[in-house]
Parts: C-alpha cells; structure tokens; sequence
C-alpha cells in the first residue's frame, strides 16, 4: 500500500511539473511572436526547445496518465462481461503495458547513457540542445509508467472496492472539466 | 516482402486487443513490436531490433515543434472554457432571439458552432453544453429528447470547425499542412450549423409542442432568476474575446504571420487574458492547466504509437496490400468512400475518434488520393465521417458522454431516447459528407483562397 502511494505522489508531482512545463513553453512561444514581431528580435533556439520540452512533458505526464485512467480505450465488450473476466482482462492489459515500456527501457537506456558520456546535441540550426534529458525522460517515465500498470492490476484484480472508488474519482475529475 | 499470414495475425491481434479493452496505444505498440519482430526474422536478432525501434521511436517521433500545437490549443480551449464565456454568449444569442420559435435549441447549435472556434474537442462540448442548455430547455418545456439530440448533434461541430484536434491528428498523420484543413474545415462546419439550425426551425413550426408551445412559455428576457441572464457589456466583453481569438489565431495561421504552434501559443495566451477579465479565480485557471496535464498525454502517447504502427504497415507491406485490395478491386470510387465510411462508423461505436483516425487515416488517405480525391476535402470528409460514427446506434460514444453529464439531475433519461433524437443530425451530417465528397470545392476553395499554391 506504501508503494502506491509514493509512485502515485511521484505521477502527480511529475504531471504538475509538465503542466508547469506546457505554460513555460506557450509563454516562450510567445515571448518569440512578440519579440520577432515587435522588436525583430525572435527567440533564438525556440523551436529547438520547444520540440525538446514536448518529448519530456509527455513522457513526465506517462504516469499518471496510465494511473489516473485517462489512457484512452474501448470498454463497449468488457462491461458485458462477467465480473471476474473483467478483471482479468485488464490485468492482461496492464502486463502488456509493462512489457511495451520494458522494451523501450532496455532498447534506449544504452544511448541514453552514451548521450549523457558524449556529450550528444540534437539541431543544427539556431540552438543546439543536448539530447540527453529528454532522452533520459523517456526512461524515467517509462520506468514510472511500468510500476504504475504493475499497481493499477494489483487494484483493478485483487481490489475491486479500491477499483471503484478510483473509477469514481476519475468521473468526478471528468465532470468538472 | 508482404506475408499474408503476417498481416492476419496482426489484424487479429490488434482487434482482439482493442476489444478486450487493453489501452490503445499499448495495443498498437505491442502489435507493431510483433510486426516488426515477424518481419526481422522472429529470432533474438530481431528481438533486438524491435526493443531498439521501440526506444528509438519514443524519443523521436513526438521531438518536433509541430506537435506542441496540441498541448497548447488545448490549453486555449480550457482557459476559455472556464472563463464562463461560453455560458454568456449563449445566453446572449438566447435573448436575442427571444420571437424565434426552438431559439434556445438554436442558441445550443449557434453558441456550439462559436464556442467550436476556440476550442478543439467535441466531448467537452457535449459536455459543457448538456449542462449549461439543457436545464434551460427543460424549464422552458422543451421536449427532452429533442432537446439532447440538439446539444449531441451539435456537438460535431467542435470537430470541424477549426481549430479541431482531430483536425491536427489527421494533418500528421497524413502529412498534410495543418493550416490548410483548419480553412478546409470552415465553410463545411458552417453549412452543417446552417442545416442544424433550419431543421431545428422547421421541427419547432411543424411541431410546437417540442419546443414548449402551448404551453405558458416564459419570456426569455422575463426570467425568475437574474444569474440566468447576461448583462449586455458581459456579452459584448465574451463576444469581443471568441472574435479576438478566431481572428488572432486562425487569421495568424492562415495569412502566414504564424505557424500552427505559434498560433496555439498566442491562442492560450489570449484565452487566459480573458479568463482573468472575466474574473476566473486563479484555482480555476491552475485547474485547468492540471487538466491539460491530464488530457493531452494520453494523445501525445498515441501519436507515438501512431508512428510505430506506420512504420509498421510500411515494413509489412500491409499498408501496400490493402491499398492493393482496395484499388485492384475494380470498384467505383464512390464505392471504396463507402466501404471506408462503413468501417469508420463501425469503429465509432467501440472507440473514440482520435484512435480511430489513428488506425486508419494513414491506410485510408493514399487510396482516396489514388481514387482523384482530393487529400484537404478527404480529411474533412473523414472527419465528418469519424465524428458522425459517434452517434450511430447502439454504442456511439457521444450519445453516453451526454448521457453521463446529465447523469446528475436527469438519471431516468435512457440512452435510446438521445440516440432517436440525435439521428436527424446523423443523417443532416451525412447529407453534408455527401454534398463534398460530390463538391469538393466545398471544403478546398478557402484553402486553395489562402494558401495559392
């Protein structure tokens, strides 16, 4: 039960940090219109970063996304299923979603580091960035994305009461939108 | 290269896999690994191979300026929506239309048609305008029914009527300019909310007993409660904000002064401004923001997915092979749009539209250019298709997202009845698909205005 809830605390403080993350950039887009605009002086570099910062917002967001259950997906089949089935497909679901962020962990953690060790930049033009935080993101996130599908079959199998107060949790986020 | 076996084997996963509701990007990812696993050889080699286009494709394929354009306008949309601006402007149009017969069933069709130019998804509006117009109608004795299809089948026009989501979903994956379907998307989504409005107009003559006729029908401008109108300066402040934002972004975009992305950024920017002018709390605007934290991940990581999945197709000859069936076929184009459309309204009644768009624009676009159709009017010919597949009984997704916001005060409300009454629109959408695929200039004359090639 600790475990969730240190990996829930690390999604919803890693989506806040991309949410921070996603108004910086529209404030330095822009910073780029005005200042390109008014004064002809662009931001140089801003969509070198920009491009970079999507990359890390979206894999910080990864999370909580999975554990807020906002992944989208088609139910129409399963909710007419007996209970018990339900759950075992989702816990089937879950694991394959473990799975695919394994592969992209051990596929991408050997250049991660390389970029780290020498120094990679991505971009040629106005500003050069160094590559490897986002790609270090893409591991982080991937890493928090697989503990997050581990708990959420832990809950939807073995804690159908948990299941749905999150369930409900979840439709009075969607309501108030 | 193309195996027929393998192609089998992957369809059947990936609808297996969808349909026992495992999440859509995973089951795109993990059938594209297979794909490319079954292609390289299925040893440890090709192992290799597919965990290291699996990293490859995580950190490439979402790495460019243009995919900032969704986070951003979503955050336009969420920072307008809470600003109560769309809850002026149809209370606004409301009383000016106060002779008209259905006016508040044609203030939800014209307020969704507005309210679609400053924001890109159509379940928020189904959403926001189940609760704002629909306890409206009800007091004024509107026939339930009637009123739910008009706030679900007006909802539509959120998706075509740029800027729209889908809109940017389908201009990356089919690598078409982004600016140019936002201006295809235009004349299309005012015929359709021209349409909407004269079959409700016509309905509320031939029948006043929908809209409350006969009835002791209150004045609009004689209503007990004093929230439930606007004053005249906060209409014109919300009106003045809607015509900035359409004329700062898409008017950017399309004059060339702005890319998409930089339109997104000034859109959001514009949209907190007025949040704040209409006296947003700053709990509201960091609400919003956590909500766009919240919703745009889950498309972003799709787009990943998506890229995976269209390497795959490449890689398998699928892609080839279908285009092949399709084309070698012999049959009338008219025919193929038919069986696509099939399809799609088929896949609206399992998943929502931005997976479907994802499954299928990059298969089904280079048939329809291939068929002389042209690739801007398809896009919008796909949205509305994709969009219309949403209502189409008995699983349309739409038609539960109304269903669902009303849950709170009108439980005994069933699911056929919106879907009896959301049909006329279905079918008003279909009569506009139709009318462009047979005049295409419908959707490319503005684009081709703005962008001469």
């Amino acid at each position: 039960m600790n475990v969730i809830k240190i990996s829930d605390w690390v999604s919803k403080a890693l989506m806040v940090l991309a949410a921070a993350w996603t108004i910086a950039i529209s404030f330095l887009v822009l910073a780029d219109i005005i200042g390109r605009g008014a004064f002809d002086f662009p931001i140089h570099g801003t969509a070198e970063m920009v491009a970079a910062s999507i990359v890390i917002i979206v894999f910080l967001q990864t999370g909580y996304a999975i554990r807020s259950r906002s992944m989208l997906r088609a139910d129409f089949l399963v909710t007419h299923l007996p209970d018990i089935a339900q759950r075992i497909l989702l816990a089937l679901g879950y694991i394959l979603g473990v799975l695919f962020f394994l592969m992209i962990i051990t596929g991408g953690w050997q250049e991660s580091v390389l970029s780290f060790v020498e120094n990679e930049f991505e971009g040629e033009g106005a500003l050069r960035v160094p590559s490897w935080p986002a790609r270090w993101t893409v591991l982080l996130g991937s890493a928090l994305a697989m503990i997050n599908y581990c708990v959420m079959a832990y809950v939807d199998v073995f804690r159908p009461d948990l299941m749905r107060q999150e369930v409900e949790e979840m439709k009075q986020l969607d309501m108030e939108h | 290269m193309f195996e027929l076996n393998i192609a089998v084997i992957l369809i059947v996963s990936l609808v297996a896999l969808v349909a026992i509701g495992v999440h859509i990007a995973v089951a795109l990812g993990m059938t594209s690994a297979l794909g490319i696993w079954m292609v390289t050889g299925a040893d440890i080699n090709a192992f290799h191979t597919v965990q290291s286009m699996l990293a490859a494709t995580a950190y490439e394929a979402i790495r460019a300026y243009v995919f900032a354009v969704i986070p951003l306008f979503l955050l336009m949309g969420e920072f307008i929506g809470r600003s109560g601006t769309v809850t002026d402007v149809y209370r606004g149009i409301n009383q000016l239309l106060s002779k008209i017969p259905g006016r508040l069933a044609i203030a939800t069709v014209i307020g969704n048609a507005l309210f679609s130019f400053v924001t890109g998804v159509s379940i928020a509006s189904a959403a926001t305008f189940s609760r704002i117009a629909y306890p409206e109608m009800k007091r004024f004795g509107y026939h339930k029914g009637f009123a739910l299809g008009t706030v679900a089948g007006s909802s539509c026009l959120g998706m075509l009527i740029p800027p729209s989501v889908l809109m940017i979903v389908w201009g990356i994956l089919t690598e078409q300019s982004i600016g140019q379907i936002f201006a295809a998307g235009v004349l299309p989504g005012l015929l359709l909310t021209t349409l909407f409005v004269i079959y409700v107009f016509l309905r509320a003559i031939m029948n006043p007993g929908l809209v409350g006729g006969g009835a002791a029908q209150p004045n609009a401008n004689d209503v007990s409660d004093p929230a439930d109108t606007v004053t005249t300066g906060q209409f014109l402040i919300s009106l003045t904000g809607i015509f900035l934002v359409i004329v700062a972004v898409l008017g950017g975009i399309w004059f060339g002064v702005f890319t998409p992305t930089e339109g997104a950024g000034a859109g959001a920017f514009i949209g907190l401004m007025l949040a704040i002018i209409k006296g947003a709390r700053l709990r509201d605007i960091i609400d919003g923001i956590l909500s766009v934290g919240r919703t745009s991940a889950p498309i972003l990581l799709l787009l990943v997915t998506a890229a995976l999945y269209s390497r795959t197709l490449a890689m398998t000859g699928m892609a080839n092979a279908i285009e092949g069936v399709f084309i070698g076929s012999g049959m009338a184009p008219w025919l193929v749009i038919t069986v696509m459309v099939l399809i799609w309204f088929a896949l609206g009644m399992i998943i929502d539209s931005i997976s479907i768009m994802l499954l299928t624009a990059a298969i089904f676009a280079p048939i329809a250019v291939k068929l002389g159709i042209d690739p801007i009017a398809f896009a919008i010919i796909g949205i509305i298709a994709i969009e219309a597949g949403l209502y189409t009984p008995p699983f349309g997704l739409l038609v539960y997202t109304v269903k669902s916001a009303i849950q709170g005060f009108d439980p005994d409300m069933d699911v056929m009845t919106i879907f009896k009454s959301s049909t006329p629109y279905w079918i008003i959408m279909l009569v506009a698909m139709v009318m462009i695929i047979n005049f295409p200039a419908i959707a490319t004359w503005l684009p081709n205005l703005l962008f001469p090639s």
